[in-house]
């Protein structure tokens, strides 16, 4: 066990695992610039994407994405990027959150390399404002926890899974949070949640997100199936969306459900929180961490490199083939409980072990290997 | 007359790409390394937990882009578990007569493996796209996409292009003008992206496309004139079609968009349901 838990206390009161210095686009236009901007800078994580600003019934959800993202206290601090100056909305919101925030604009500087130039002089003052933080002792109540997993087989529900469980409820009965999403990975395990709710109020709360989701397939007039489960799944030995979901739930451990959060939005009780999110791995992610998640555990039994931006993600291979084949991919192989070596205890056990030691600054494989996949959840197209 | 690249299906491209083409986002920062600086290549958040039209949307745009004129070889890199599987869409790109190569990271061996193994495809691809020169075509060889159907401009660029026997193609009534619909109208076969700017609007670069951008904010173009190929506002529907065309014609000769000098190689994909 990592005799002390170490993170960034922020002004907000906040605590972050991670010192990034993030710069994001505000509209798309902007991506070129951001990147540049962020290139052959070590120090400053970019995120591009692909909003226009004209994503109308959406545009709630996005740019509640986009704030919590930013101020999610793994970064330190925030360049946004805009057109002009109608594009102060992000840096606006992201400081009334009590993030350290700039704004620079395309229109203020002549275009792209006039912004890049303005850009990289902000960023390299984040960047030396950043490294005068100093990790301080801190406690399992200030973590949260994202559960995932992606690209499951039909060992993740059997390994991989219930021994993050383990991990979610040592984390949540040390004081902790945990937040378990991917809805449609919930389809079918609705009731068995719904069974754990602190409340009856939470309980109804369960079922009707779970259920809003399976109407709101229904209603698009479409076979999920070939989407969940995915070829990749299918190839691994998961055969329904109903078994998907059983493994799935077990991220989740046995903790009460303490209650349902929308997408990206914070959790206000400790304890193992419900998000509604999609099944689509870096979407939910990103939901997660624009939730306030500082560290993020993943299971995998097909195999996927994906990471965060700004939040360490634990990678957990369901089988030791795996482990085997893409080893720089994975940071922890429960297929050492089909072997016997583990248990599900024990590897669980592990697990939170390694979220200590992760959370207190050792890097995780994504990070070492640069994966920072970034997408943005919409709802209503057009 | 313009130049171009001349290729075997007999179309002519206005660029000769090289395209690293990730299948699903999962596959896209390992793309991106693979590509290096003298590559393309696209990120996208999409591929997989699409449903319905979506996944047949995806599927059709990146089969279409393997082949497009402007890309002299196409090298595929997918996940392995992905819904919009990348070894479907190569063997598509390949039976359309493109060059393309693949490689999938969970059967190459994880991240390291791929790169290693899509640099080495790569190369291959380069020896081969580099072959293909600078060649003559002719006008009424142009496709040009209009991103926007209500681009105050495009009835008299249309007639313009019409005369000298080229086409204009516009999204369909349905969809969302701008960059989200880039990549349909180089499905239609468009080698040259026209991007209508409105009020406080700026151009998306493409990465398949040299992106014209036409500034309709006369303040924005004002503040950041290299950001736009030319301004809309203030001038005559037909003396701003006729600098559209003759801009793209340059394009054509190998002149520089705005889009390619900032280095925005975007990709929007258009959407018509959430992630499941």
């Amino acid at each position: 066990m990592n005799p002390v838990l170490t993170g960034y206390r922020r002004p907000n009161g906040l605590v972050g695992v991670r010192n990034h210095v993030l710069v994001v686009p505000v509209r798309a236009p902007a991506n070129a610039a951001v990147r540049q901007i962020a290139d052959g800078e070590p120090a400053c994580v970019a995120v591009t994407h692909e909003v226009t600003g004209h994503e109308l019934a959406d545009t709630g959800r996005i740019r509640r994405t986009i704030v919590g993202f930013v101020t999610n206290p793994n970064v330190a601090s925030v360049l946004f990027v805009g057109i002009d100056a109608s594009d102060v909305w992000a840096a606006e919101a992201a400081a009334a959150a009590g993030q350290a925030v700039e704004f620079v604009t395309l229109a203020a500087h002549r275009g792209t390399a006039g912004a890049v130039e303005a850009g990289r002089r902000v960023v390299a003052s984040m960047i030396e404002t950043a490294q005068s933080h100093r990790r301080e002792p801190i406690g399992w109540e200030d973590l949260i926890l994202g559960l995932e997993c992606g690209g499951s087989d039909g060992l993740s529900g059997i390994t991989a899974n219930p021994a993050v469980g383990v991990a979610s409820d040592l984390l949540v009965a040390a004081g902790g949070t945990a937040i378990l999403g991917e809805t449609p990975e919930l389809i079918g395990a609705e009731d068995a949640l719904a069974l754990r709710a602190v409340s009856p109020d939470v309980a109804r709360r369960v079922l009707e997100f779970v259920g809003a989701f399976e109407t709101a397939i229904r209603d698009l007039g479409i076979d999920v199936r070939g989407a969940q489960p995915t070829p990749g799944n299918q190839a691994g030995g998961l055969t329904t969306i109903e078994e998907k979901a059983l493994g799935s739930a077990k991220k989740g451990g046995r903790a009460p459900v303490v209650d349902v959060l929308e997408f990206a939005t914070r959790p206000s009780v400790r304890g193992l929180n419900l998000m509604d999110t999609p099944g689509h791995d870096i979407e939910q992610m990103v939901g997660m961490v624009a939730g306030g998640a500082q560290v993020v555990v993943f299971t995998t039994g097909r195999g996927t490199p994906t990471g965060s931006p700004i939040a360490p993600c634990i990678k957990i291979a369901s089988n030791s083939a795996l482990s085997a084949r893409m080893g720089s991919d994975i940071d922890m192989n429960a297929g050492a409980i089909l072997e016997g070596t583990e248990s599900i205890e024990s590897m669980g056990a592990r697990i939170f072990e390694r979220l200590g030691a992760v959370a207190s600054g050792e890097t995780t494989a994504s990070e070492r290997g640069g994966n920072r996949e970034f997408a943005i959840s919409r709802i209503v197209y057009p | 007359m313009i130049t171009g690249y001349r290729r075997a299906s007999g179309a002519l491209g206005a660029r000769n790409h090289l395209l690293v083409l990730p299948s699903v986002i999962c596959s896209t920062v390992v793309a991106r390394t693979i590509a290096g600086v003298d590559a393309v290549a696209i990120s996208h958040q999409h591929g997989c937990a699409e449903v319905g039209d979506d996944v047949v949307h995806t599927d059709d745009v990146f089969s279409a882009l393997g082949v497009h004129a402007n890309v002299g070889g196409a090298l595929v890199v997918g996940l392995g578990c992905e819904t919009v599987q990348g070894g479907q869409i190569a063997e598509r790109i390949e039976r359309q007569g493109g060059h393309v190569a693949f490689v999938g990271i969970q059967t190459t061996g994880g991240t390291s493996a791929a790169v290693l193994r899509g640099r080495e495809l790569l190369a291959i691809l380069r020896s081969e796209a580099e072959r293909t020169t600078r060649s003559q075509g002719a006008l009424d060889e142009v496709v040009l996409g209009l991103d926007s159907r209500s681009a105050p401009f495009a009835g008299s660029l249309n007639a313009i292009v019409q005369r000298e026997g080229a086409r204009v193609v516009l999204p369909e009534v349905d969809m969302p003008p701008g960059a989200s619909c880039h990549p349909d109208l180089a499905r239609a076969g468009a080698q040259v992206i026209v991007s209508w700017c409105g009020p406080g609007e700026a151009a998306v670069g493409f990465a398949i496309c040299p992106v014209v951008a036409v500034a309709g904010d006369a303040a924005l173009y004002e503040a950041m004139p290299d950001e736009f190929d030319l301004v809309g506002a203030g001038r005559t529907d037909d003396d701003v079609a006729q600098s559209v065309w003759a801009t793209a014609i340059e394009v054509f000769k190998g002149r520089e968009v705005a889009a390619e000098r900032r280095g925005a190689s975007d990709f929007l994909l258009r959407r018509v349901a959430r992630s499941m």
